[in-house]
């Protein structure tokens, strides 16, 4: 195999993959999963009482 | 400081994050002080004081360090421990560890403050700290790692937050970036010399510095945007599937972007050109994650009237989509043969340093502080309020007087007579900046005004206040 044919081939598969990206990410399949993974940014803080000595 | 409630419920490490989001307003305070300082010094040159440790040569890279690793690191080491405890349902895998992160990383600081004026420097921009330094930094760094990792890995949840993604990245390629750039050969313990040479070492310093811009003030920063945005506005964010897209594209593009560093210099000329076709592609993740940081917003404007710390969020937002179209129309060969050694490129770095990097610290900051120290609001929304519009008014003074003297520098270089002699001597360019100079030092004064406003209003609202512990929310 040539270099360039090589460096051809690099290209074609790097562009699959982040054609292979698109679809699995915007997949049907995904959205459960990412609607529960973005509420996790969403959540309170439950401030609670551990000093008795303050440090 | 105890990890558990009293009835035996986890606590979140939140110690080390005060510590390191007190010592980012410190750190900012200083960095942007320096940076004044050599601002003037630029107009005023006897302001040096004939003192070698205060000429402009020692002070630049004692700025570019404070500002960028003291103040932003400082920063991203605050939020990614908040970050990623919240998001995991996890306290930080180790206590100590975390503490040495703190404590090594005050130590680094503190001892670049102490060399770089004494002029002890590898003279690699940005990577300036000697080899005893960096290995310091190399340690505290895999440290960083294994508790950032060790949380993630203890996770409670299923998924790994989107923020998360970003820090991990970050944390990754800024070891690989300081370890191989750093390669060096000691011959004293304040001495070494780098292991490449000519033009390798050149194309190594820029692989380094440019992805130091690319994952330290970018994915580091977005890391912060991810969480923030949707925290601040109370929705999750517009698209998480863009983040995703957007994430991978980002970090395998930026690594490619760093010869543009290099146009017109003896790197091959196909080197420079493949820098710049990446350096033009990268606008596509970037502005993805600008748009995806607007559409988290929309529907929230309105709070806009009434919230400081929106404010900041979205002129940062702002700042990282005009200096993401900036960097990659720079990067173009005949723009650059123009822009390359100006202080345009000055207005470019600042435009997304002050505009981008620190008013999303220091939004990050203002929803932070209150919430470590058990209150719900900073001390005074008005001090906010004040800061936002003082600072943005000093980055607009700054970034518009950098591009102005930018622009009129490169035509003065290049241009030329009649018989072919140049038509302006240098000192004639210089003598022509002299007033964009003095307008960029009253942005520089404005934009530190409004830090100092800052660090009066953290300290009310630290002051006569117990730190609060927060529970680990359960499993899910």
């Amino acid at each position: 195999m040539t270099l360039g044919l090589f460096r051809g081939l690099l290209t074609a598969t790097l562009f699959l993959a982040f054609i292979t990206l698109w679809i699995w990410a915007w997949s049907k399949r995904r959205e459960p999963e990412f609607k529960a993974a973005a509420m996790l940014a969403l959540t309170n803080d439950e401030p609670v009482n551990t000093r008795s000595d303050a440090s | 400081m105890s990890d558990t409630t009293t009835t035996g419920r986890a606590t979140y490490n939140d110690r080390v994050v005060r510590q390191f989001a007190i010592m980012t307003v410190v750190w900012g305070i200083v960095g942007m002080a320096v940076g004044v300082l050599i601002a003037a010094q630029l107009l005023w040159p006897a302001l040096n004081f004939d003192l070698p440790f205060l000429t402009y040569s020692r002070l630049r890279p004692l700025h570019t360090n404070a500002v960028i690793f003291a103040f932003g690191g400082s920063a991203l080491f605050a939020t990614s421990y908040y970050i990623v405890q919240r998001t995991c349902h996890a306290r930080l895998f180790s206590d100590r560890l975390a503490a040495f992160t703190f404590w090594g990383w005050q130590v680094v600081i503190v001892a670049a403050a102490i060399t770089l004026p004494l002029g002890i420097t590898q003279s690699k921009e940005y990577a300036e700290l000697e080899w005893p330094i960096d290995l310091l930094i190399a340690v505290v760094w895999v440290a960083y790692a294994v508790v950032f990792f060790g949380t993630i890995v203890k996770r409670q949840v299923k998924h790994i937050y989107v923020a998360n993604w970003f820090f991990a990245a970050y944390i990754i390629t800024i070891a690989v970036l300081h370890i191989v750039n750093n390669i060096a050969i000691p011959v004293s313990p304040t001495k070494s010399y780098v292991v490449y040479a000519g033009v390798v070492d050149a194309m190594v310093q820029w692989w380094y510095g440019h992805n130091a811009v690319g994952f330290f003030l970018t994915a580091g920063f977005l890391g912060m945007m991810y969480y923030f945005v949707p925290k601040q506005v109370g929705r999750p964010v517009y698209s998480y599937r863009l983040s995703i897209v957007h994430f991978w594209a980002l970090i395998s593009i930026y690594m490619w972007a760093g010869p543009h560093h290099l146009h017109y210099t003896s790197l091959p000329d196909w080197a420079q050109s493949l820098g710049m076709v990446f350096s033009l592609i990268l606008l596509a993740p970037s502005w993805g994650g600008m748009l995806n940081g607007f559409m988290t917003m929309s529907g929230s404007w309105h709070k806009l009237r009434t919230d400081p710390i929106l404010k900041f969020l979205v002129v940062s937002l702002s700042f990282y989509g005009m200096s993401t179209f900036e960097g990659p129309m720079m990067s173009i060969k005949t723009v650059n043969a123009l822009s390359h050694y100006t202080d345009w490129t000055i207005g470019h770095v600042h435009s997304g340093a002050l505009g981008w990097v620190a008013f999303i610290s220091i939004a990050s900051l203002y929803a932070l502080i209150p919430k470590l120290f058990g209150k719900t609001q900073m001390w005074s929304v008005r001090l906010m309020d004040a800061h936002f519009w003082i600072a943005t008014i000093g980055i607009v003074l700054y970034v518009t007087s950098m591009w102005i003297a930018g622009v009129m520098q490169g035509l003065m270089w290049r241009a030329m007579n009649d018989d072919g002699t140049l038509t302006y001597t240098f000192v004639e360019s210089l003598k022509a900046t002299y007033p964009y100079y003095a307008v960029r030092l009253a942005g520089g004064v404005l934009f530190l005004a409004g830090m100092v406003i800052m660090a009066y209003n953290v300290m009310r609202t630290v002051r006569e206040t117990k730190p609060v512990d927060v529970a680990v929310l359960a499993p899910a």
